[in-house]
């Protein structure tokens, strides 16, 4: 089929208004939120509204082998929607509807191009919450949360998008449409599949419904802010708090660079010779949060932090977060270029990472300042660039060669909540080993035995044959 | 379809498929990361939900023009012509990009390089490159409709029901011209009004084309609002437009002509400061100092014009001799923030504060105040239809906050809500917030005279 003919039978399916293929539209449809990788360029877009169209599309693709990518707001960080040479965008914005909120149940069924935002803040006016928040929320959409399996900052006392995971309606790569999932809290029939295709990246089906499960909405929550003369200090605060029986909804950290860098940017008044910077946050029953927050404001203070300071109100709360908020915008002014990149070690390695990270950009000669979720020990690896350079691309790769190894090396992950994408599909052997990556193959095999969906993202194009 | 330049290019820049002048630089480009949190911030992305209609897709297309990887095409021309430059992502962006300047330097150089018929090349031309260059031009066409209001002609017009023959933008335009067309006021104030009372400084008063021919009542309540506060208010005459709509319409390398005869003429009048009651002027007088930055013989001169200007409601929040809660108001108070003040100029605080400082004066938040009203200069009529879609979520809002009066700061901003709100039939005024405080001082001194008697 000629790309006119597949373009013809496209209208047929959403009406031509909504299948795109001008210059301009395969241009802006051709990348994500990811710094420095190379891009396809698509053949079409194509918007569907329903989950019949999507079959529908899936169908004609599986018949002539038409590779599909899908794509929600295209705001990922590993290049998992960016396009490849020749393939259809399935752009599923146009499916953004909430279905229901179930306040009995304590569920909530959505599309897939619901503005994660959007679905907590319907959720909060009836009482409830959706805790998954990830960075990009106000834009990325839940079924690019459950591709990637998104985290956020609230995670460490709540989890991630796939902990509130109840059902999926796929679309297979051959078209068939299947449910997996309900809204009973127990339902173990058959392989939890909804939690297999959770971070699988678009490879293996297209999510075309969601039902997540909702929790009371903490009525109180308090803030608090420490500053450190030493990393592991930091780290410790955390495993104090737990050992304390406290699980913090929110311990954000800001290393020495960032702290400047902010300081530079915003002028809060942050101590620049403070090595580590924590932000942490207690949610919950006022009386709880009460207690909590005076006990972790002593043992910050009990692990060596020179100063803690707790916000009297909201107002002073958003203050005191300020500086959390401005760190990736402060980092991202100073160079043309900012890769984030994304790192986790168990938390007792947080402070032996963080030595590694600076001392590999001294002998890259990098700017990298990190940041990230220290409860869950997810750190953010940022490096301030100028893709222009190339040698100074290269340099970067190989000092992020290097950090990954060493994450692995000490029990993490080189990805924690940015997904492989392409941007890290060399490190995954390293990290499934022989056997996983052969696993993970077959199950690839299983369901897109034509690879038309999302090839080379997660595997190469090579492993999966 | 492609023509050839039809201005000679200055620097002879080329950048992919850019050259000639205004060529936007590679750098500002380059800043974007494409994160995307421009996108839930954009009222065009919200309402056309594609990639290309968004802060990040334009500047993608942007970016593909100057690699060579995309031809300056009618579709990327569209794109920067849809955009409303209210630069609300700007305020969203996490890496400072510019947006606002690399849209200004898209429509440039599709002025430049695209097609357009002879007969709107020269209906642009004598627009933007004739009328507004002179304020007497504009005011003398402003004269038949002073004409047309105050010999009933308009009223006639309006019960008659003749307005509904014709199209939509027409229609549009005869509607959004507000009642009460006065004398301009740079035909009608003194060159110099003095401080009441004591002189704390000299203030320069750029009057802005609208305010001065639309609405001239409201400067005047600027002009009062400033006297009592120690200001010798110094209005020259001479001045010419700031170069706003030329810089939005794809005239901006014109606009230096312009800047250079103004900072020329404020500069001989020793002001401390330059006010605008235009957030639009304001938002261009300020950026004088980055258009001259490569000529020699202005360069110093125009930071330091810029380094004066400021807007009337940041000035007053500023300015130690004036103080809000000596004036009273009674009333629902709400406040629209122009774009061009809030996200452009970056002044939000001020206003509110100088508004919610007056006595008696309930306040009330507006719902998405940062979100444009869809006059965006000549938006309203350029894109007619889009721009109807993004006032009717304002008006959305404007009606679930329920105000008696609607506070803006901009001319461009008030004709579109004043518009809306008859449309709707909300009974709300709209009025500047100069105006709401001139009269708030007037009624604040009868409460104090009232009470020293």
């Amino acid at each position: 089929m000629t790309t006119l003919e597949i373009i013809n039978e496209l209208q047929g399916i959403v009406g031509p208004a909504y299948v795109l293929y001008s210059a301009e539209d395969l241009t802006t449809y051709s990348y994500d939120g990811t710094a420095g990788i190379a891009t396809g360029t698509p053949m079409a877009v194509v918007q569907p509204v329903s989950t019949e169209e999507v079959s529908a599309i899936m169908h004609l693709a599986d018949r002539e082998e038409i590779v599909v990518v899908p794509r929600g707001s295209g705001t990922g960080l590993s290049g998992g929607s960016t396009a490849i040479n020749g393939c259809l965008i399935l752009q599923l914005n146009r499916m953004n509807r909430i279905l229901e909120i179930d306040t009995i149940n304590l569920t909530a069924f959505v599309e897939p191009g619901v503005i994660t935002a959007d679905l907590d803040k319907a959720a909060a006016e009836l009482g409830l919450f959706y805790p998954p928040d990830p960075g990009s929320m106000k834009i990325s959409t839940m079924g690019g949360n459950v591709a990637e399996n998104s985290g956020g900052l609230r995670c460490f006392k709540y989890g991630v998008t796939e902990d509130y995971l109840m059902g999926l309606e796929v679309v297979l790569p051959d078209g068939r449409v299947f449910w997996t999932g309900g809204k009973t809290k127990k339902d173990v029939a058959g392989y939890n599949l909804k939690k297999m295709f959770a971070s699988s990246e678009g490879t293996l089906g297209v999510v075309t419904k969601i039902l997540v499960r909702l929790i009371p909405r903490p009525p109180a929550v308090a803030t608090l802010l420490a500053y450190y003369d030493d990393v592991a200090q930091a780290g410790d605060t955390v495993t104090a708090m737990v050992a304390a029986g406290i699980i913090p909804c929110t311990v954000e950290f800001l290393d020495n660079v960032v702290i400047n860098t902010v300081e530079d940017f915003a002028q809060l008044g942050l101590p620049r010779d403070a090595t580590a910077l924590l932000l942490i946050q207690t949610d919950g029953h006022p009386a709880v949060v009460e207690d909590e927050a005076q006990k972790i404001e002593q043992l910050c203070l009990q692990q060596g932090a020179r100063e803690v300071k707790r916000a009297k109100d909201m107002a002073e709360g958003d203050r005191l977060a300020a500086a959390r908020r401005n760190a990736f915008s402060s980092l991202a002014r100073i160079s043309p270029t900012t890769v984030l990149e994304d790192a986790s070690v168990p938390r007792s390695e947080l402070a032996t990472m963080l030595t590694f990270i600076q001392d590999v950009a001294k002998r890259y000669n990098l700017r990298i300042g990190t940041f990230g979720h220290a409860g869950d020990g997810n750190l953010h690896p940022t490096v301030l660039i100028d893709e222009r350079h190339e040698d100074e691309m290269h340099r970067m790769h190989q000092a992020f060669e290097e950090i990954f190894a060493k994450a692995i090396e000490l029990g993490g992950t080189v990805t924690g909540e940015h997904g492989v994408g392409y941007a890290k599909r060399e490190f995954l052997p390293s990290m499934l080993g022989d056997t996983g990556m052969d696993v993970t193959r077959r199950i690839k095999r299983a369901l897109d035995p034509k690879g038309i969906l999302n090839p080379g993202k997660m595997l190469t194009v090579e492993e999966v044959q | 379809m492609h023509q050839t330049a039809v201005s000679k290019p200055l620097s002879g820049v080329t950048l992919g498929y850019f050259d000639g002048v205004d060529v936007p630089e590679y750098d500002k480009i380059l800043n974007c990361m494409r994160c995307g949190m421009c996108l839930p911030h954009c009222p065009t992305y919200s309402l056309k939900q594609v990639e290309r209609s968004s802060p990040r897709g334009r500047v993608a297309l942007i970016r593909a023009v100057a690699d060579g990887r995309l031809e300056l095409s009618q579709g990327v021309a569209d794109e920067a012509f849809l955009c409303l430059d209210c630069r609300a992502c700007e305020t969203a962006c996490p890496a400072g990009v510019r947006v606002g300047y690399l849209i200004e330097a898209a429509r440039s150089q599709s002025e430049q390089h695209l097609f357009r018929p002879w007969w709107q090349r020269v209906a642009r031309w004598f627009i933007f490159e004739f009328m507004f260059l002179r304020q007497w031009r504009l005011e003398l066409a402003a004269l038949p409709l002073r004409f047309y209001q105050k010999s009933g002609l308009r009223k006639l017009v309006h019960s008659s029901g003749l307005l509904k023959l014709l199209p939509k933008t027409l229609r549009f335009m005869e509607e959004i011209v507000p009642d009460g067309l006065e004398r301009p006021l740079r035909l009608s104030l003194a060159d110099e009004v003095p401080a009441i009372g004591e002189e704390k400084a000299r203030v320069g008063f750029f009057l802005g084309c609208m305010m001065s021919i639309l609405f001239s009542k409201t400067s005047r309540a600027t002009v009062d609002v400033l006297t009592k506060s120690g200001c010798r208010v110094i209005t020259p005459k001479a001045q010419r437009c700031c170069g706003a709509p030329l810089a939005n319409e794809g005239f901006k390398d014109k606009v230096k002509d312009l800047a250079r005869f103004n900072i020329d003429l404020f500069e001989t009048l020793n002001v401390d400061y330059i006010v605008s009651d235009c957030a639009a002027c304001g938002c261009v007088l300020k950026e004088y100092e980055e258009m001259l930055e490569d000529d020699p013989e202005y360069a110093e001169r125009a930071i330091t014009f810029s380094h004066k200007s400021r807007d009337i409601t940041e000035f007053l929040a500023e300015w130690p001799h004036f103080d809000s809660s000596k004036g009273t108001y009674e009333g629902r108070v709400c406040y629209d923030q122009p774009c061009h003040l809030q996200h452009a100029q970056k002044v939000c605080n001020q206003p509110h504060s100088v508004i919610r400082n007056v006595k008696q004066l309930e306040f009330v938040d507006l719902p998405e105040s940062d979100w444009c009203c869809g006059s965006a200069g000549t938006y309203n009529i350029t894109q007619h239809e889009v721009s109807m879609e993004i006032l009717d979520r304002k008006m959305g809002n404007v009606a679930k906050a329920n105000p008696e009066v609607l506070l803006t700061a901009n001319p461009g901003c008030m004709l579109q809500l004043q518009w809306g709100v008859k449309q709707k039939g909300l009974d709300i005024k709209v009025m500047h917030v100069t105006e709401m405080l001139s009269e708030a001082l007037k009624n604040g001194a009868e409460v104090i005279d009232k009470s020293s008697s």
